[in-house]
């Protein structure tokens, strides 16, 4: 049995199928009566195929989940995290949102930016705070990139921490001038002098500036990054949060795995899900094959599946094994839900 | 023998990207060709790569940044010193595209130098790929001008010419990576012309080449008796490379190998068999 906490993440290297476990997972929550958010980091957006969503990114929207036929009252909403949705509604909590048309930071935040994991620890604050959902489920980007994700506020707030003190120093105290070349005087002054001029010799002198001014718009919401480190240390509560790690039985990836859980121990608590997912033994163990070849594909499918089975409750504490679900023809619309109603049955049934 | 330097390797996460591009490697270097594996995003494993004898470049971030810097200004030390400073070390932390564009830029300028040099990218999964090569299209805007700019837009004429560069996106047989698949291609195509697409894992393909070990006693493999999921999986596979008119030699067996080393050997023999001569362009 796994208790809904407020927050469940699923990480993972990629291809195993954090996205459509994440969306089974949260559609067997729905079954409890309860009202729950997944919320995709992932720019490759699979969630969006995966539940037929037709929102824009960065939009909350509700997921038509009829095709379970049940008489649960539990809503299931979901939406793809995008980084300029998310700057623009800092934007609107700062009151100033003109400064935020800053060039660079619409730049950086443009679509395939790469700055999704740096701020989805932002996203997931707003929605906690507004206490609408039972349950919020995050579906992180792959291997390295969760690590980004893990690391993430605490990279911003070293970044202002130890490169711009003086100068936010000096904006705190101004905080009504607008940036402007006021405080590329300052930092004229600061030890920054050399590196900035550096840069001017090898772009626009406008570059300058506006790196400047981007810079201190993003330290207007200083407040935001300071209490998404701190939602960074509840989720290492075990009351808080739940941790799923998952694999797959067709990759060999378990060095892979070990090394993810190790740069992300110092981030979770020990309480931990491993997922093994595409588990086939289940459906192989009556088949006999009298070819050399099959009985060798056979004998390779249940090795490995001993292999990573062995593997798992070696260094986790609660292994879960869900079967492989082959989707039968992904051209019939209808059956497009197949696949993720036997995985939210799987959950259910634990 | 096609005359592309540089072979880029990407598609969803799990697929198979590093055995492919292994692979892909070992092919090219069994031509004769001056080439190196690359690993865009994770660490080598350096056990694997010996056993395979393949030949890598290490590059990362830090010295990729290092070493333009002291091309651009003329200067180890101040290189060193900018990219020690505490503030570029977070700026890199918090805007990862800036790292991807200089990784990039870097892998570029080898080519460059070396006329006879050919590369193999192992590439991130699609949207992380897809980031990267958008990184240096945000900076070139950003930056607005200036010898950055000049370099930004030297790097986009070797990377979008299709006699230089060659994509491969590698699938499985499977809805959700052949929808991502798709969709990377039609994001790619914009500014890519040089694509290819590669379907690993084939279940189909296993059969097949069974049924071809026994085509002399003439007895082929009994379909129906096949467990329900292999009976599934092989008419969905059969019907699909069909409308998609897929050609026969970009589909890679399953290979039930052990080893992930064996298992890399198993898709060189596959690029030897049917990638070699003219076929491959």
């Amino acid at each position: 049995m796994i208790s809904a906490k407020k927050v469940s993440l699923f990480c993972g290297t990629g291809g195993v199928g954090k996205t459509t476990l994440s969306a089974g997972y949260a559609l067997s929550l729905t079954q409890k009566n309860l009202k729950v958010l997944l919320i995709t980091i992932d720019p490759s957006k699979r969630l969006k195929q995966l539940l037929n969503l037709h929102e824009v990114n960065g939009v909350m929207s509700q997921v038509d989940t009829t095709f379970l036929n049940s008489q649960n009252q539990g809503e299931l909403w979901a939406m793809c995290m995008e980084s300029q949705t998310t700057l623009q509604k800092m934007a609107e909590r700062t009151g100033k949102v003109s400064q935020f048309q800053n060039s660079i930071l619409k730049n950086l935040t443009s679509k395939y930016s790469g700055l999704n994991e740096i701020l989805s620890l932002i996203e997931l604050n707003e929605k906690l705070k507004s206490e609408q959902f039972d349950c919020i489920i995050l579906d992180t980007p792959p291997g390295k990139h969760f690590i980004d994700f893990l690391e993430s506020a605490h990279k911003i707030h070293q970044f202002f921490d130890n490169s711009f003190i003086e100068i936010f120093d000096y904006l705190n105290q101004n905080a009504t001038v607008s940036p402007s070349k006021l405080f590329f005087k300052k930092i004229v002054q600061s030890g920054l002098t050399k590196l900035l001029s550096y840069l001017e010799k090898v772009t626009a002198p406008e570059f300058v500036t506006e790196f400047i001014e981007a810079i201190a718009i993003l330290y207007q919401s200083k407040n935001e990054f300071l209490a998404a480190l701190v939602l960074g240390e509840k989720l290492k509560d075990a009351e808080f949060s739940n941790w799923f790690l998952v694999s797959s039985v067709e990759q060999d990836k378990i060095e892979e795995m070990l090394q993810l859980k190790e740069k992300a121990t110092p981030f979770m608590h020990s309480d931990q899900y491993f997922l093994l997912n595409k588990c086939l033994a289940g459906k192989i163990e009556d088949w006999n094959p009298l070819e050399p070849e099959l009985i060798a594909l056979k004998a390779s499918i249940l090795k490995k599946e001993d292999e990573i089975e062995k593997f798992s409750k070696a260094n986790f504490l609660n292994t879960i094994k869900i079967d492989e679900v082959v989707a039968i023809d992904f051209k019939l619309n209808e059956k497009k839900h197949e696949d993720l109603k036997v995985i939210a049955e799987q959950f259910l049934r634990l | 023998m096609s005359g592309e330097r540089l072979h880029i390797f990407t598609g969803k996460g799990g697929v198979g990207k590093t055995s492919m591009a292994m692979a892909y490697t070992l092919f090219l270097k069994q031509k004769n060709q001056n080439v190196f594996y690359i690993n865009f995003n994770e660490e080598n494993n350096l056990s694997v790569i010996d056993e395979l004898g393949l030949p890598t470049l290490a590059l990362n971030i830090v010295s990729s940044a290092e070493n333009y810097i002291e091309r651009k200004l003329h200067s180890k030390i101040i290189a060193k010193f900018v990219m020690q400073a505490p503030f570029f070390k977070a700026l890199f932390n918090i805007v990862p595209s800036l790292g991807s564009m200089i990784m990039l830029g870097h892998i570029l300028k080898q080519l460059e130098e070396d006329p006879s040099m050919v590369l193999v990218l192992d590439a991130p999964a699609s949207g992380h790929s897809l980031s990267m090569f958008e990184s240096s299209h945000q900076f070139q805007t950003i930056f607005r001008k200036g010898i950055i700019v000049d370099d930004i837009e030297n790097m986009h004429r070797y990377l979008y010419d299709s006699n230089f560069c060659k994509i491969f996106i590698i699938s499985t047989v499977s809805r959700l990576s052949l929808e991502e698949a798709q969709e990377l291609k039609q994001e790619m195509q914009n500014r890519f012309h040089n694509i290819d697409s590669i379907y690993n894992f084939s279940y189909l393909k296993f059969i097949e080449k069974i049924n071809e070990s026994h085509r002399e006693n003439s007895t082929k493999l009994n379909i129906p008796n096949l467990p329900s999921f292999l009976r599934e999986k092989i008419n969905f596979e059969s019907e699909l490379f069909y409308s998609l008119k897929v050609q026969d030699h970009h589909i890679f067996s399953l290979s039930i190998s052990n080893r992930f080393v064996d298992r890399v050997h198993d898709l060189f023999q596959h690029f030897q068999l049917h990638f070699n001569a003219s076929d491959e362009i």
